[in-house]
């Protein structure tokens, strides 16, 4: 009799049990949306996920609403009318990568503005500017010359910012602050290029990031683990147009004024820091890899080179495993 | 009378809480993951996510995913084997069309890749 009313009371437990660890470990939510000018991708385990995205995609649309280009009446396009903002979400950014000006050789520069418009044209029409029309949106780029005071951004006259470069990866700094706010168990989020891998994978195992190939798209060039942080990459495959035979690619060196002159097509930097994974991996695209390292390692960040002829060159410790297709 | 040592009462707790048991663990597969690789002449054609309703045509042969599973629809075989085989979800099972060369694998989805830069 009392061997049968413990055989109940366990099978009742067992039940709980199921019942409670499916609750708690399956929870999640993902999808897939458009914004910030590019795709955005969700998946977040724990408690209310769906309120924690809720939280993340409003702190999305402020800082796509601040610092934006392509959109109407933003911060940006006021700073680039007025020369002048207390925008946080701008001049967090400036402050931040300002540094990396003179690291990059003065070849990273966010007063790049000036030169971006000009070739987004060409994007736009496949027509390289002329080069008087380079060399005059050239000399209004000089991130040195801007000041950043108690919190205002000034430039001088002439002088645009553009935060194409560093945006993504600060967005996602951004979603990091939500997650840690709401305590959330793990979460993958994607902006376009850049991927947050935060807290535990439901598996227990490291998360698993992908590389795309940068000689096609639709195929892996590797995958590497990691267990938490931001990983960004800048290629010349991403956007470019061609004419009289020379490919033009996006990534403009503020030296010269034209898309940097380099052998790589794809640069992945790993970091624990999100505008850092982002701005870095423009910055070690135009300086290549050997004076990547020196770099990579004043972060703590990893990077990945690939160059034109497939090339693959790892600095740091990333267990990256190439793809067999 | 004796008192029974097991009452009726009892049995049908105990299997309720079997059954519901069972039912949580298999509810909580998650769906989601769940992908299948259709190959063509033994190489991959495609992959696809099993979570949407859809119609895949190849030539003569219908291929349909709907509620989470996959099945052959339609094929011009002479056996119709594949038809027969149903409709597959579980990592590792298999419908072949071996007249049309066409294999369909139910493979563990996305969890191979958690993200992907570039």
């Amino acid at each position: 009799m009392k061997k049968w009313v413990f055989v109940k009371i366990i099978s009742i437990l067992c039940l709980f049990m199921l019942i409670f660890t499916g609750c708690a470990s399956k929870e999640s939510f993902s999808g897939t949306v458009t914004g910030m000018g590019t795709v955005i991708s969700y998946k977040i385990y724990g408690k209310n996920p769906d309120v924690v995205y809720t939280q993340i995609s409003h702190m999305f649309d402020e800082i796509e609403n601040a610092c934006s280009l392509t959109k109407e009446g933003s911060k940006i396009n006021l700073l680039n009318e007025t020369g002048t903002t207390d925008n946080k979400y701008i001049t967090e950014q400036v402050e931040k990568i300002t540094p990396l000006l003179e690291k990059s050789e003065g070849k990273f520069d966010y007063t790049v503005g000036a030169l971006t418009t000009l070739w987004n044209i060409g994007f736009l029409n496949a027509k390289k500017p002329e080069h008087n029309e380079i060399e005059d949106a050239v000399k209004f780029v000089d991130g040195s010359k801007t000041m950043l005071k108690d919190g205002t951004l000034t430039l001088l006259k002439g002088q645009k910012v553009d935060l194409g470069a560093t945006a993504k990866g600060y967005a996602l700094d951004k979603a990091k602050e939500i997650l840690d706010l709401n305590k959330v168990q793990g979460a993958v989020i994607t902006v376009g290029g850049s991927v947050l891998f935060y807290g535990q994978n439901p598996s227990k195992k490291d998360w698993v990031c992908a590389v795309k190939d940068p000689f096609n798209t639709n195929k892996y060039l590797g995958t590497f683990n990691i267990k938490e942080g931001f990983v960004s990459t800048s290629g010349s495959y991403e956007r470019f147009f061609e004419e009289n035979g020379t490919k033009y690619h996006h990534i403009i060196d503020a030296t010269t004024g034209y898309p940097v002159n380099t052998d790589l097509v794809s640069v992945t930097v790993v970091c624990p820091d999100g505008l850092m994974s982002d701005a870095l991996s423009t910055v070690c695209f135009m300086v290549g890899s050997e004076k990547s390292k020196g770099i990579l390692t004043e972060y703590n960040a990893q990077g990945i080179f690939v160059t034109k002829n497939g090339e693959i060159t790892v600095v740091g410790d990333i267990d990256f495993e190439k793809t067999v297709n | 009378m004796k008192k029974p040592l097991i009452k009726t009462g009892d049995i049908i707790l105990v299997a309720v809480i079997l059954v519901t048991a069972v039912l949580c663990f298999f509810s909580f597969q998650n769906p989601e993951k769940a992908q299948a690789v259709i190959y063509l002449n033994g190489e991959e054609y495609t992959r696809i996510n099993l979570s949407e309703d859809k119609e895949i045509i190849i030539d003569t042969v219908k291929i349909l995913i709907k509620n989470g599973k996959i099945q052959m629809n339609s094929s011009d075989c002479p056996d119709k084997v594949c038809i027969k085989t149903g409709a597959i979800n579980k990592n590792g099972q298999v419908i072949a069309c071996v007249p049309n060369k066409i294999v369909i694998l139910i493979v563990e989805g996305n969890d191979y890749v958690d993200g992907v830069t570039g």
